[in-house]
């Protein structure tokens, strides 16, 4: 909510910032988890859609080129067919809550 | 809350030494700075409007470094 020339209206944080004279600062966290999935990585990417969907069913949970992602959530799955996989797991200080949810998750399933 | 200005790498690096994580690896390269954490397997990369913490999935060391991080940048 910005309050400009007496006229309050709403902007985009973005928008807000520049209209300021403020330098965002984004934070953003990167994890690894490893999962023991032999296959494909793009297999793996598709269960871990699945798991993901389930979990957080009232998110929007979007699956495109491999990669999967919720929010500023991202999702990456890499490594050899016959290799345990490497899920990279990366999201915005925004998406704490979200983020470390995520992460938990795929912690659990990697034990 | 979002956060901005810049992040004082000094600073940055005192609050970690008082947080137990020391002995950090310092590398600048132009505007960006490179921390790296031997020990903690962990990696701190400082620009002017931006700040990326890579860790493994230890959730306690990256809890830690999330408070640090905020700790040096103003809110609003």
């Amino acid at each position: 909510l910005v309050m400009k020339e007496n006229n309050v209206c709403l902007m985009d944080v973005d928008d807000a910032c520049k209209e300021a004279g403020i330098n965002r600062h984004i934070i953003r966290f990167s994890s690894t988890v490893h999962l023991n999935d032999t296959g494909p990585a793009l297999a793996t990417a598709h269960k871990l859609h699945g798991f993901i969907k389930e979990n957080l069913p009232q998110w929007p949970v979007v699956f495109a080129e491999g990669e999967i992602s919720i929010e500023s959530v991202l999702v990456k799955v890499e490594g050899d067919e016959d290799e345990q996989k490497n899920v990279y797991v990366s999201w915005t200080n925004q998406d704490e809550d979200l983020g470390s949810y995520i992460l938990n998750l795929l912690n659990r399933m990697g034990q | 809350k979002y956060e901005w200005g810049s992040l004082n790498v000094t600073d940055f690096l005192q609050k970690l030494s008082q947080e137990g994580i020391s002995e950090p690896k310092v590398e600048s390269h132009g505007n960006v700075v490179v921390i790296h954490l031997q020990e903690e397997d962990a990696l701190i990369q400082l620009e002017d409007n931006s700040t990326h913490v890579v860790c493994t999935g230890d959730e306690t060391l990256r809890t830690k470094l999330r408070s640090i991080v905020m700790q040096c940048l103003k809110k609003f």
